[in-house]
């Protein structure tokens, strides 16, 4: 096991290359940089370009280089822990991600348990009364939810709570907190506001997760281990938790591995239409305007967390299940 | 001896779409204390399910529909057929006074738990025991039924073990909280030729050192004569003959056991030409022939008789029975 571990570790540090320096030839794709964007604007705005000013800028950031140049430059930088400055907001990187990747981690993590826990109460009654009127509703309950876009339940919560509670559901913290330093407050005020985003971005997943774990556990329930057990005599209970369900929810443990990127890279829209202060918006907006650093350092990093994540559900899935071995 | 078993009347049908499945349909048999039941049969002749019916643990669609199976422990009795399948009385029965071994030794295991802890649980519930000291009583069973390094294989996940060792922990499990009754369900059927012979082997020197009574379920007639004190032939959900193996074997009543008998290969016997198989092919249950369920197939088949009506069983003495015109004579009793 420890073997598979190491293994597995260093066979990260490679993928993690590809993906940096793939992302970074994406971002530099369009054509021209974050000095061409900018000038645009200033132009667009009528405000005179200093093209010495401009000039000097390309130089300081080695924009003039070639790619692989640039790359190297930032990456040698990057490892160590300096991710460069985001032209736009004219910060250090490392200022404006870390508190939106923070949000973003927080986020997924609830969501995946709210999917957890929703989709294995959901998922266990279907199966076990299958073809009940419970069943049908749970079944259709999940198609709606597997068919409408987040963004859609998003919209709809937002209107339905504003219409009809006359309250503002947007967003991660009420107006007082959103400039506060982090206190308990601003933590108690943020939970309240969690369950939407968990619920709206959860839906879905929630959803797909029920219709596995129905079918998984009513393949398990004809199995003949279950006809053992079941003439062994034990409580109905135990009968049904240790042996068919124990069994199905493995699939559960592989979504750890997908939760994150699905997160961010499926729910940016969801995020832009509730304007929670994730990484999605931000990153959305980086591309736009070719803040490349910026760009750059979120799909760093939360490819590093994606690979640290399929680590763990690859490492949960051994745990679960004897018959997958590593060695 | 003493009856610890009555099945009397049992019928278990299957409610489905396309129609009711008698499955079971109207079977009865005796099992003495310490003796060997063998139940023999084509595949869907009902004796799986009739097994199942007597742990109540049919599958689903299923049920008993009527009949008594009465389970006798000392001078208490209990009727089994009439316990709620879910309920806590038939828990006491399922494992502890009668257990059951099935067919696929592969499956039969959940994947995900070591066999020791497995027949661990056995112990644990019925004769709540800690886990050190089931641990302990379940190496001993293993050591018993012949698993070969039991301290290592109790560890070991189903998947590790050979097809021939499951089916030994199997049995293991099964006896480990010493039941009075075993219900075998084809338990060498998916194993090689020369482990079915070493797993036969062991449930007769485990039947007699423990005085366990068996129902071993079968297509095999070879299984029957090694093992079996009475047989019951079953073809289409009803019992057609009824005897004691020996003369079973040597005087066999219906022309489905006579066909079946003659159906094996034996050393030693001169072949003339190809093995005689049974003409046809069993009926749909659903659709089945008028008369005797037989009949279609049947080298004795008279006209008019056959496939009139059902026959009785009728005995033709004491311990011999068969669902069948002639014995006795054709229209003895009519």
């Amino acid at each position: 096991m420890l073997g598979f571990l190491v293994r597995r570790i260093l066979q990260m540090i490679p993928v993690l290359i590809a993906i940096s320096a793939l992302t970074f030839a994406i971002i530099q794709l369009p054509p021209g940089d974050y000095l061409t964007t900018y000038m645009a604007e200033l132009q667009m705005t009528g405000e005179a370009i200093h093209e010495a000013e401009i000039e000097a800028l390309r130089q300081r950031y080695g924009l003039d280089r070639p790619i692989l140049v640039q790359y190297t430059m930032w990456i040698t930088r990057a490892v160590r822990g300096d991710l460069g400055v985001s032209f736009e907001y004219n910060l250090p990187v490392s200022v404006l991600i870390w508190e939106r990747i923070g949000l973003t981690v927080v986020i997924s993590v609830l969501t995946l348990l709210f999917t957890w826990v929703v989709s294995f109460a959901v998922g266990v009654y279907s199966a076990t009364r299958q073809y009940s009127i419970g069943d049908y509703l749970a079944t259709f309950a999940g198609f709606l939810g597997l068919a409408t876009p987040n963004f859609m339940i998003a919209l709809i919560l937002m209107y339905a709570a504003n219409r009809f509670f006359g309250q503002s559901i947007g967003g991660l913290f009420s107006p007082a907190y959103v400039d506060e330093p982090w206190s308990f407050a601003k933590f108690v005020d943020m939970m309240g506001h969690m369950w939407v985003p968990v619920v709206v971005i959860g839906t879905s997943g929630t959803a797909a997760l029920i219709r596995v774990l129905r079918a998984n556990l009513l393949d398990e329930l004809n199995k003949p281990y279950v006809v053992t057990a079941k003439a062994k005599g034990i409580s109905e209970f135990r009968l049904l938790f240790k042996y068919p369900v124990r069994v199905a929810i493995i699939p559960f443990l592989a979504t750890v591995g997908w939760t994150l990127p699905l997160i961010i890279s499926g729910e940016t829209i969801t995020s832009v239409v509730l304007g929670l202060p994730t990484a999605g918006p931000l990153l959305l907006r980086s591309l736009q305007t070719q803040d490349m650093f910026l760009a750059g350092s979120f799909i760093l990093i939360l490819s590093v967390l994606t690979l640290i994540g399929t680590l763990i559900s690859d490492l949960l899935l051994a745990w679960a299940d004897p018959r997958i071995r590593y060695e | 001896m003493q009856k610890i078993l009555e099945i009397d009347g049992l019928k278990t049908y299957f409610f489905t779409d396309s129609g009711v499945v008698r499955a079971v349909d109207d079977v009865g048999l005796d099992v003495q204390e310490g003796s060997v039941v063998g139940v023999v049969g084509e595949s869907g002749c009902g004796k799986t399910v009739m097994a199942r019916s007597i742990l109540n643990i049919i599958e689903k669609g299923g049920r008993i529909v009527s009949g008594r199976i009465v389970y006798h422990k000392g001078a208490e009795t209990v009727d089994i057929a009439s316990l709620k399948p879910t309920g806590a009385a038939i828990k006491r029965i399922r494992g502890r006074e009668i257990a059951m071994i099935f067919q696929e030794p592969m499956t039969s295991f959940s994947p995900v738990y070591t066999i020791g802890n497995q027949i661990m649980e056995m112990l644990m519930v019925h004769r709540r025991l800690g886990a050190t000291e089931a641990r302990r009583m379940a190496t001993e069973m293993l050591t018993r039924v012949g698993m070969s390094k039991p301290e290592q294989r109790i560890d070991e996940y189903p998947h590790q073990l050979s097809g021939g060792m499951r089916q030994r922990a199997m049995i293991a499990m099964a006896l480990s909280c010493d039941p009075r009754l075993l219900i075998a369900d084809e338990p060498t059927t998916a194993l090689d030729v020369t482990i079915q012979s070493q797993i036969i082997e062991l449930l007769k020197r485990l039947q007699q050192e423990l005085s366990t009574s068996i129902i071993m379920i079968t297509h095999d007639l070879g299984v029957i004569a090694e093992i079996a004190d009475e047989v019951v032939v079953m073809y289409l959900g009803k019992v057609v003959e009824q005897a004691p193996v020996r003369k079973l074997f040597r005087d066999p009543l219906h022309p489905y056991t006579s066909a079946l008998l003659r159906s094996i290969p034996r050393l030693g016997r001169k072949v003339e030409g190809r093995l005689p198989s049974i003409k046809g092919t069993i009926p749909d249950v659903r659709d089945l022939p008028p008369g005797c369920y037989f009949h279609p197939r049947c080298e004795s088949f008279i006209p008019g008789v056959c496939d009139a009506a059902l026959p009785e069983l009728r005995a033709a003495d004491d311990d011999h029975r068969a669902r069948c015109v002639l014995v006795n004579g054709v229209n003895a009793d009519d």
